[in-house]
């Protein structure tokens, strides 16, 4: 049996196996759980938070808007695979469902010593334990030129919203025979392959309604996930379409302009018709506020998802620095389960487990040709450290290729129920 | 192979199972094997399961198309698939490696906890 002890934790947990009340706890009282962020890693934990504890913990959830809409799946929107309205997902069965207040509303700032969350609208929450999963910012003056306001016209598309919506238009409306260009992000950033993926989209669709358009990829990498399978998909299903260009062909990206509609590389300018470009990016504002990053990111313990710097605040998902995990949903919503796991233990007394993480990241390439790559990972001292992986091989039959594509609309109406019924 | 009807709902969803179910057949095929798998289900830690389960429910849920629901399914299909899974017998890169880190009793663990519930 894996069960650890919470001694086990090594006085990570200070109280009794046996689960008595926390001598900070009033006698009596409900532990209180705020979880900031309603995305993948936060409506998780707030619902095994709820769900698991039946009634012992007090949850509320802390989120700016009222409907979710993923990311996950917004490339197959572009694609024409999706209706945008099935990507949104509403917090009735959190709130109906696991009793869990729903508070519509932005944190501005955290109270580490008093444990307390400041609402942008003027309100407070007092907590036992505060989860953040605030996702990502997107940090604009990583390219010169790029701003709030260029993405009207250069939407990134790398957050929840209508900017998913600016691309597919923007496809739509490209003049025939015209250029797109896609500037993918340095790394660190949500979703690896989510570029690639995004590129065969928007070349999946270009094909239907304009054959003899291009897209220009200008990456700043040398290298991307899953590349050998991409461009082997761009091969096969968009011949000459897709033009992928490494620092090594460009020279880097210098600036962009959205009046122009021009990227400026060392080497080149480029004159797009339609643009995605997608900036560097950080651990959500509430993250740095509350005091729990080092840099852009939030360092955690992985037995617990615990910050470094304040253990009464777990820190999940794209926010994290969940070292070998991707920032991916898969992950968020799996590394909420083991800090649900660890909080639940700790202010009620429930067994705690050994932590487990998985990840699996689907890709769309053309019709009925999915690929994957994952791994399951374990919480090593200092590291969530890789166990085992696998990753779709080139040359899969067509039927195998199928197989992960509908596998991937499973896991689409698995997560999202695991996450919000 | 031809499909077996394991119940309504499940069949049709996954072919594969019909081989796996097959070969369960093949490894459980005496008497004294069964009983000693209903007894060790019986004694499961169905806590244990229901946080392993955790795990799962990332991808098989009722709504689950491509990918088959596993609530109510039978103890010992279930023990018969994973370990099939874990032996590389059965083909998918995603279950292959989640069975891969399943020891027995985890196994078990699960299997009483998936048969535990409502379909
Ligand atoms: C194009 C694209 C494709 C992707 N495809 C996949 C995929 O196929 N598979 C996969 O696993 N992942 C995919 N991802 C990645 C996935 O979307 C993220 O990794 C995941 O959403 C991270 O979860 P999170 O909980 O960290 O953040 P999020 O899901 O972004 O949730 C954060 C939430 O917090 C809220 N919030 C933030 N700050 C505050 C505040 N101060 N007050 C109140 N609310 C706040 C936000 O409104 C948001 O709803 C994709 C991403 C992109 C961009």
């Amino acid at each position: 049996m894996t069960l650890i002890s919470r001694r086990g934790f090594g006085g990570l947990f200070g109280t009794s196996a046996l689960g008595l009340a926390m001598p900070s706890l009033a006698f009596g009282a409900v532990p209180k759980v705020v979880v900031i962020g309603g995305g993948a890693g936060g409506a998780t934990a707030a619902r095994y938070l709820a769900k698991d504890s039946k009634g012992a913990l007090d949850v509320t959830l802390v989120e700016a808007s009222k409907r979710y809409y993923t990311c996950f799946y917004s490339n197959l929107y572009i694609g024409g695979f999706r209706k945008y309205g099935s990507i949104g997902h509403n917090y009735y069965g959190l709130a109906v469902n696991n009793r869990i207040n729903v508070v519509h509303e932005w944190a501005a700032s955290v109270d580490g010593a008093a444990k307390t969350v400041n609402l942008a609208s003027g309100g407070k929450l007092s907590y036992d334990k505060l989860v953040l999963s605030p996702g990502i910012a997107l940090k604009y003056d990583s390219i010169a030129g790029y701003s709030p306001q260029a993405q009207g016209r250069m939407p990134h598309g790398w957050t929840s919203g209508t900017q998913a919506q600016q691309i597919r238009n923007q496809v739509l409306t490209m003049k025939k025979g015209g250029t797109f260009v896609m500037v993918p992000p340095p790394n660190p950033y949500r979703c690896p392959p989510g570029p690639y993926e995004r590129a065969s989209m928007i070349a999946h669709l270009l094909k239907e309604r304009n054959p003899t358009a291009k897209i220009i990829v200008l990456d700043p990498k040398e290298k991307f996930s899953k590349m050998g399978l991409f461009m082997a998909g761009w091969e096969k299903h968009y011949p000459g379409m897709i033009e992928w260009l490494g620092p090594d062909a460009h020279g880097g990206i210098k600036s962009v302009n959205h009046e122009t509609m021009e990227i400026v590389t060392d080497l080149d300018t480029f004159k797009a018709d339609a643009a995605c470009v997608v900036p560097a990016q950080r651990a959500g504002s509430i993250a740095t506020a509350a005091g729990v990053t080092d840099g852009d990111w939030a360092p955690i313990i992985p037995a617990t998802m615990a910050s470094k710097a304040d253990p009464n605040i777990h820190v999940l998902g794209d926010a994290s620095v969940a070292s070998s995990m991707p920032k991916s949903g898969f992950s968020a919503n799996s590394q909420a389960k083991v800090a649900a796991n660890a909080i639940r233990g700790e202010l009620t007394g429930s067994r705690v487990y050994k932590p487990r993480f998985a990840n699996t990241c689907w890709s769309l390439i053309a019709t009925n040709d999915g690929i994957k790559v994952g791994a399951n990972y374990k919480a090593g001292s200092e590291k969530i450290d890789v166990v085992d992986k696998f990753v779709s091989q080139s040359g899969e039959s067509a039927d195998v290729r199928k197989t992960t594509y509908e596998e991937s609309i499973g896991w689409y109406n698995g997560i999202t129920t695991d996450m919000f019924s | 192979m031809e499909q077996i009807n394991l119940r309504p709902h499940i069949a049709g969803q996954v072919r594969l199972w019909a081989l796996a179910l097959a070969m369960m057949f093949g490894a459980i095929s005496n008497a004294a094997a069964q009983a000693d798998l209903a007894d060790q289900i019986a004694k499961a830690d169905l806590g244990y399961g229901e946080y392993l389960a955790g795990e799962c429910a990332a991808c098989h849920q009722k709504s689950g198309k491509g990918i088959p629901q596993i609530n109510g399914i039978e103890a010992k299909t279930f023990v018969a698939i994973i370990k099939a899974y874990r032996s590389k017998e059965l083909d998918n890169k995603v279950m292959q490696m989640i069975a891969g880190r399943l020891d027995d009793e985890q196994i078990i663990s699960l299997a009483a906890y998936f048969s535990s519930l409502p379909e």
